[in-house]
């Protein structure tokens, strides 16, 4: 199977212009060697009827005047008289005579092939009455038929030079036809060969350097270019996030995994007791916790957010809230922290039940967290139109305004260090954000020194 | 040797702490970036150690704060952070080293033992006095060529006087260099431990590199003949 767009448009060039010259030399051959026969049998039938002019009948005979017609030799065999005319052959019987070789005349002056002296020929005839001698009183005058013949190897081989010569032409138009369609196909696809080539600039190292002068290029390319240039810098629009969350993955990384190497190096400089030991292992134990929790949130926000198989149905937003603000009664002593919150009855979110418990879990762990020591955090949850609603607001006097757009960005922390909580890796806004998106509701922050808030909306239905 | 780390993520600051601690350092700790500058300022240290993503106060601000203060005491900058950028900006902030995360403490100990090497103008890690000799990094104390055995103690003092030799040091400054802020030994301690240095040291016929000078401390030099 021919791939080649070139290969490809020749061939189909080629097919369909040998087919319009075939069919263009037939009927071209076809109505030549018509008119060439049509020529042929006219002068045949002008020379039968001045042929007709020399019969006559005499005394009851059929007397021919040969002499007038130019024949160069006569054969007489019974009844039958064949006279050769030059390359003509005339033969004159009466009706009843025995037929000619020439059997297939017919009395409509139809035209028929025969051979004639090993040649093919073309015979016409015609049944006329003789006029009759002045003299003769013999009787009624017979019907006769007279026939022509004459051979036709000349016009078969002008025919057949009419059809080589046609051939050879046909042959030539064809040969200098695919030549035009092959240099009209290179010209006609060069454009594709300096895309090439200008796509074949643009490496990985050079993303940020997407086809250069597009526009000196031929404008049949712009299309196709801008798109290139269009895609490539989406594409290093997506690298250049990828190897940031790489960067922000690897830097996250490296302060547990330096308390782990501290750790072992210390554990390692010297012999220990098993108590000393125990104390390590245990610490190294608390650093493994941290370092899958922030996997396990980080992988949350980057892989799909799934129900566990199960259809999203309707959740009790009510219940998740309730219940998540009793497992913070320890949190909030220690920390000076109370909570006003209203809480409507019955109110639901359409979605995944362990999906909206992050999201719950998440946004009362982060008010919890960050907010000003002995402060009021609300929390507000209620149906409104079609759509669950869950307000919390805290008071957060260190909250660096300027970055609230920042809050549900990867590993972001309103302070960059690990010391408020050893569990906050910065992930927990950007997985609710994304879990909220999957259930097609929105979520929003803002913030007004000192409080707060993050409002997040569940739709009702699907 | 008495140095200050300044680290948010306790697990690495308490294996830090440790590991300075079990190599005869006298270490102070802070956990946030105010704390640590406020004991930066307010103690004598011979070397910090400073994470850059700090609670409410950069790393790389307090080096240039102390900086601005002409407090030159040396600075290792110990952070996740290993972009060049970010290394060529703390170095410039006025640090003289930088080690990224995950490090191996080994290399730690011996930045740290250089940067203190440096800090008293020695260029070998084996301090010579007279007949006395002191590998720093080996940790032992030779009196022409002989060992003498030494308690943790005992060997952080002799190292203080021999970086420092030549200067009187008060014993206040003493019992600065050994003990953290949270030892609950008193100055007195310095003067019995002085007796123990000079017993030792004079058994190993080294009578008199440790002089007294009254009302202000003691002075380590080469015997005079």
């Amino acid at each position: 199977m021919m791939r080649s767009l070139q290969g490809r448009l020749i061939v189909l060039v080629g097919a369909c212009s040998t087919a319009g010259l075939l069919v263009f030399g037939v009927i071209v051959c076809l109505i030549v060697e018509s008119r060439l026969w049509a020529q042929f049998d006219n002068g045949m039938r002008e020379r039968l009827l001045q042929l007709t002019q020399l019969v006559e009948q005499r005394d009851g005979k059929i007397e021919y005047e040969w002499n007038e017609s130019g024949a160069t030799a006569i054969q007489a065999v019974g009844e039958r008289v064949t006279c050769w005319d030059g390359d003509r052959v005339i033969a004159v019987l009466p009706e009843n005579a025995e037929p000619l070789p020439l059997t297939m005349i017919a009395a409509d002056q139809r035209l028929s092939p025969l051979e004639l002296d090993g040649e093919r020929a073309r015979v016409i005839a015609m049944p006329f009455v003789p006029r009759l001698d002045e003299d003769d009183t013999s009787g009624p005058v017979e019907t006769i038929t007279l026939a022509v013949a004459r051979p036709i190897g000349d016009i078969i081989s002008t025919i057949g030079i009419i059809r080589w010569s046609l051939t050879t032409a046909a042959g030539l138009a064809l040969a200098l036809t695919m030549a035009c369609v092959w240099i009209a196909v290179r010209r006609g696809l060069a454009p594709i060969h300096i895309a090439t080539r200008a796509i074949a600039e643009v490496t990985p190292h050079r993303l940020d350097q997407p086809i250069r002068n597009v526009d000196s290029q031929p404008s049949e390319l712009h299309p196709l270019l801008t798109t290139i240039n269009q895609l490539v810098s989406s594409l290093r629009v997506a690298m250049e996030r990828e190897r940031t969350l790489s960067g922000e993955i690897a830097h996250e990384m490296r302060t547990p995994l330096a308390g782990l190497r501290a750790k072992f190096d210390v554990a390692l400089s010297k012999p220990r007791s098993s108590e000393e030991l125990r104390g390590l292992i245990e610490d190294c134990s608390r650093i493994n916790d941290d370092v899958t929790s922030m996997i396990e949130s980080l992988m949350a926000t980057v892989v799909p957010v799934t129900c566990e198989g199960k259809p999203f149905e309707r959740v009790s937003l009510t219940q998740s809230v309730e219940s998540c603000i009793l497992h913070y009664d320890d949190r909030l002593t220690q920390r000076g922290l109370q909570i006003s919150h209203q809480i409507e009855d019955g109110v639901q979110a359409f979605g995944s039940e362990h999906a909206t418990r992050i999201v719950v879990r998440n946004l009362i762990d982060n008010a919890v967290s960050y907010a000003d020591t002995g402060t009021t955090i609300e929390i507000e949850c209620c149906q409104v139109g079609d759509t669950a609603r869950l307000a919390i607001l805290n008071q957060a006097s260190q909250f660096p305004a300027k970055k609230i757009d920042q809050v549900f960005e990867r590993f972001w922390r309103a302070d960059a260090s690990r010391s408020k909580s050893e569990a906050h890796s910065g992930l927990g806004l950007a997985l609710t954000k994304r879990i909220i998106e999957a259930h097609g509701g929105t979520i929003a922050a803002s913030y007004s020194k000192p409080f707060f808030k993050i409002v997040a909306q569940w739709g009702l239905h699907a | 040797m008495r140095i200050l780390v300044v680290e948010d993520y306790e697990p690495v600051r308490s294996a830090v702490v440790q590991a300075l601690t079990e190599e005869g350092f006298a270490v102070d700790a802070a956990s946030d970036g105010p704390d640590g500058l406020w004991l930066a300022q307010t103690s004598e240290h011979d070397v910090l150690v400073l994470d850059i993503m700090l609670p409410e106060l950069n790393g790389v601000e307090i080096v240039r704060q102390l900086r601005a203060e002409n407090n030159d005491v040396p600075i290792l900058l110990l952070t996740a952070l290993d972009a060049v950028e970010q290394r060529v900006q703390g170095l410039d902030s006025g640090a003289d080293d930088y080690l990224v995360k995950p490090f191996s403490m080994a290399e730690l100990l011996a930045r740290l033992r250089a940067l203190v090497r440096r800090r008293f103008g020695d260029s070998s890690s084996v301090i010579s006095i007279g007949g006395l000799a002191i590998d720093t990094a080996a940790r032992n104390v030779t009196v022409n060529g002989e060992a003498i055995a030494m308690t943790a103690g005992e060997y952080k003092l002799i190292e203080l006087l021999a970086r420092r030799r030549g200067e009187v040091i008060t014993r206040s400054e003493i019992w600065q260099s050994l003990y953290d802020m949270n030892s609950e030994t008193t100055s007195n301690v310095v003067d019995v431990y002085i007796g123990y240095l000079r017993k030792k040291l004079r058994a190993a016929g080294l009578d008199s590199i440790i002089e007294t000078r009254r009302g202000l401390g003691y002075v380590m030099q080469e015997p005079t003949p």
